[in-house]
């Protein structure tokens, strides 16, 4: 995977998950938990995205 | 006996001691901050709720300018969609907590304390109700953070509006969660038996205040409660008594505590976990897939020896699960210990219970995911990557330590001259892993705009609370008497005081904009300065200020705009004032604090509208010096002199408090801001550590041969600490500049949260050069330890090293 294309992925990530954090600001606790879950699992993908194409 | 792969993990663990904790603790912070937001957010918000519904709260409370009686009470209960009400009727005090310190002491009285219908209060301790003379204290005056010390079982001077002195013990303490905290208010509430009530100089049975609720179907209906809101109002103007203002709170249903600020921080904090929560599984993602990396060729090995895939994945998966168990061991306990500091610290400053639900199903599972899942999900990619590889792919693999020299960074290091050697060497090996840095980098880069952002929104409050008090509160010290008394006997009176260079009053009084629709607006403050009154010089938005000659015309304030948006300049409006409706002009917007709906008219025609003329009881006052000690000493002289004159003062406050306790409710926010900061901090720091800690793994072999030609172990430790602290001073220059749109966005919604307008924002030179010193300090403590590892390596140690 070439660098442009793992930091574009890795952007989206953070993106994503700075919407996530807007989004969970007037969640409430069960859609809360959710959202946390949905952020660690951007966090993975950005990680996963980063590391890809290396041994 | 136990299979020699497990064998292996648990020497994998056991040896590399440094790097296990480091990738526990990775894994931990993202538990910590799970666990600490999501146990506080529970602890602080249900348990609130559930508190303050249990005491049946107000739905709305109606002011009247006139009192009234039972029979009004009796029929307004009647009214359809009216569950219960209740009517007030109180006395206000001066409180005396110290020589020459007075407090607002606002006292309920109560016909029957077991028939109190709508916001109940708990006992919390001593006496309930109170006996006669006595009265009982609502807790959130005895808050230390006050400053004063009541006491329970001690006696007060209390001082009427006439000047009264009574003394009066405090024999209870209770709870009442429908009051804003006085932490906020700086005024304290008790209540009292209708006897004592007129021990004290006041009429039994004449309320000036109903309370009502609508059935608990409708309690967070704001629009419904409005349609029985009004008709409470129009009953009562029906027998003829004028209504003052009707209050509905902004969310319905929700205790003040929560609307006040509490909810705003909680949703903050909430943000800040799911980020932390990214952060994390970000970090933990590439610590393993970095540990892997450094496993291929003992994978090789293995699959050499026989190892089948499965066997390798199997080890590899129960050496993350290990880092994980370690993880919630440290984690879990951590979240649960601070969860409970946390929400107790915010739960006295705002004046209620934090509740303790034990150990939280829902918080525990989020833990466990964030523990185990997480880092499972992590390692699975490198891990089906790693276990495939071929055996002769595995053993020819190097994980060394990067290429250096091709890139344009590295050639522009190679040009840098006139360093000594090891300092060269820190620099180059800085960016030999460009990618790890990044990674590293990231952290503590949001970490630093973060810490900054907060110091931003700091001094972005600062300033505009600055701009608000230097154009609407030009004055050193203001009195609000009892009653209206003559204008120029209080300005000559005020003036005969030392210290007092200047005074005026001003016109002031609650009004409603009545609509082309018929309806009304919430309560509009009409305040009247004298014509070109030096006490004023508000931020025009739009149009202009008042002239001396103008009639009719209004300035409104942006927070009456923006509720009232069809409101522009040169539009006519109709206000209610004191039943009677009379038209203004609106010739300007200025600029006000927050939400609050102002609107200011000349002295000459706002005292012929209100049929009150060269009369006042707001009185505003330029003091000779304008130090905050220099403000209460004039202020108690003021004090003394109109009550030997028999002006009676309701309540007198200086500038200089008044900025001081605005500014302390918003350092509330400040440190809860600061705690998230301190959160991002904490994993860029575990960051870093584990970065360092893998680049002197690398280069084992390197830091072998330069101690093999002479280097000291000073050196050694010095060139992997000087190359820490330069990624520490890098990642500040970039979190400094990220700060400014991280700043302006923060500020922006705490302001817009709390305010209900953004602040006036600027940047915190002083939080950026602060965080430069924490940067510095944490790379160097975060590279200490891996360096103090690389430096105690032996030559031979090295020369076994694989």
């Amino acid at each position: 995977m070439s660098k442009v294309i793992r930091m574009t992925g890795m952007l989206v990530c953070l993106v994503l998950a700075v919407v996530v954090a807007l989004l969970s600001i007037t969640a409430g606790d069960t859609l809360y938990l959710v959202y946390l879950v949905v952020a660690s699992l951007l966090g993975v993908a950005a990680g996963i995205i980063k590391n890809s194409g290396k041994r | 006996m136990m299979p020699p792969r497990w064998k292996k993990v648990l020497a994998d663990l056991w040896v590399n001691k440094t790097r296990t904790l480091l990738v526990a603790m990775s894994i931990a912070v993202g538990v910590f901050a799970v666990g600490m937001i999501a146990e506080s957010r529970v602890r602080m918000l249900r348990g609130l709720s559930e508190d303050y519904l249990r005491g049946d709260p107000f739905s709305g409370v109606i002011a009247t300018e006139q009192t009234f009686d039972r029979e009004l009470l009796n029929a307004i209960r009647k009214i359809d969609g009216v569950a219960e009400a209740d009517a007030r009727q109180g006395v206000t005090l001066r409180l005396k907590v110290g020589p020459n310190q007075w407090k607002t002491l606002n006292l309920d009285a109560f016909r029957d304390f077991d028939d109190i219908r709508v916001g109940k209060m708990s006992p919390v301790r001593g006496q309930w109700p109170p006996e006669d003379k006595t009265f009982v204290v609502e807790r959130s005056a005895m808050n230390p953070a006050l400053g004063e010390t009541l006491a329970m079982g001690n006696s007060y001077v209390v001082e009427t509006l006439e000047q009264k002195q009574r003394r009066i013990e405090i024999t209870g303490v209770v709870h009442d969660l429908n009051l804003p905290p006085a932490l906020f208010t700086g005024t304290y509430t008790g209540y009292i038996t209708e006897d004592t009530l007129e021990w004290l100089g006041e009429t039994r049975g004449q309320y000036g205040s109903v309370l009502f609720r609508v059935d608990k179907e409708h309690y967070f209906d704001q629009e419904y409660i409005t349609v029985v809101a009004k008709a409470i109002r129009d009953k009562i103007e029906k027998s003829g008594i004028e209504v003052r203002e009707i209050f509905i709170p902004p969310d319905p249903g929700e205790s003040p505590v929560a609307s006040f600020g509490l909810e705003p921080i909680v949703l903050i904090l909430s943000a800040v976990g799911v980020l932390a929560v990214f952060l994390s599984g970000f970090l933990v993602t590439n610590t393993i897939s970095g540990l892997l990396a450094q496993q291929t060729k003992q994978i090789g090995i293995m699959k050499a020896v026989g190892a089948t895939t499965k066997q390798v994945m199997g080890m590899y998966f129960f050496l993350v699960v290990c880092f994980g168990l370690l993880a919630l061991a440290i984690g879990a306990p951590l979240a649960y210990i601070a969860a409970g500091l946390f929400s107790d610290f915010f739960a006295t400053l705002f004046n209620f219970n934090a509740k303790s639900y034990g150990i939280l199903p829902e918080v525990l599972a989020m833990e466990l995911f964030v523990s185990l899942v997480v880092p499972i999900l992590g390692a699975t990619y490198p891990l089906i990557r790693g276990s495939r590889i071929t055996i002769r792919e595995a053993l020819a693999s190097d994980s060394g330590a990067g290429g250096y020299g091709a890139g344009i960074i590295d050639r522009l290091i190679n040009k840098v001259r006139g360093l000594p050697r090891p300092m060269l060497l820190s620099l180059r090996n800085t960016f030999r892993r460009k990618g790890r840095l990044a990674l590293t980098m990231t952290t503590l880069v949001i970490a630093g705009a973060t810490f900054i952002g907060v110091f931003c929104v700091q001094d972005s409050v600062k300033l505009s609370l600055d701009e608000f008090f230097q154009s609407l509160y030009r004055f050193d010290v203001g009195v609000d008497l009892d009653r209206k008394y003559r204008s120029r006997q209080l300005i000559q009176e005020a003036m005969s005081v030392p210290g007092v260079v200047y005074a005026e009053t001003w016109g002031s009084i609650g009004t409603r904009r009545l609509r082309a629709d018929g309806t009304e607006s919430e309560t509009i403050f009409l305040q009247a300065p004298p014509p070109d009154s030096p006490l004023i010089g508000p931020l025009l938005l739009k149009g202009r200020w008042l002239k001396p000659d103008d009639e009719n015309g209004l300035v409104v304030s942006s927070g009456l705009v923006k509720a009232e948006e069809d409101v522009t300049v040169r539009d006519t409006i109709t206000l209610k004032i004191k039943g009677r409706e009379s038209d203004w002009q609106v010739v300007g917007v200025v600029k006000g604090f927050g939400n609050e709906m102002m609107a200011y008219a000349n002295q000459p025609y706002y005292e012929r509208e209100v049929r009150e003329a060269g009369v006042s009881a707001d009185l505003r006052i330029v003091t000779e010096q304008h130090d905050a000690a220099y403000q209460e000493q004039v202020q108690d002289s003021i004090e003394q002199h109109f009550r030997e004159i028999g002006l009676n003062i309701s309540s007198s406050t200086t500038l200089a408090s008044e900025y001081q306790q605005t500014v302390d409710t918003f350092n509330i926010i400040i440190y809860c801001l600061l705690i998230m900061a301190v959160l991002t901090a904490v994993v860029g720091g575990l960051g870093l550590a584990g970065t360092m800690s893998m680049n002197v793994l690398e280069r084992t072999r390197e830091i072998g041969v330069m101690r093999a030609i002479g280097a000291s172990d000073f050196s050694v430790l010095q060139i992997v600490m000087v190359e820490g602290i330069m990624i520490g001073m890098i990642s500040w220059a970039l979190g400094a500049l990220l700060a400014f749109p991280l700043s302006k966005l923060l500020s922006d919604s705490v302001g817009t949260l709390f305010t209900g307008t953004p602040f006036s924002y600027t940047y915190s030179v002083n939080g950026a050069l602060l965080w430069l010193g924490i940067s510095v300090a944490l790379a160097a403590l975060a590279s200490f330890l891996p360096a103090w590892n690389a430096s105690r390596l032996t030559v031979r140690d090295v020369l076994a090293y694989e």
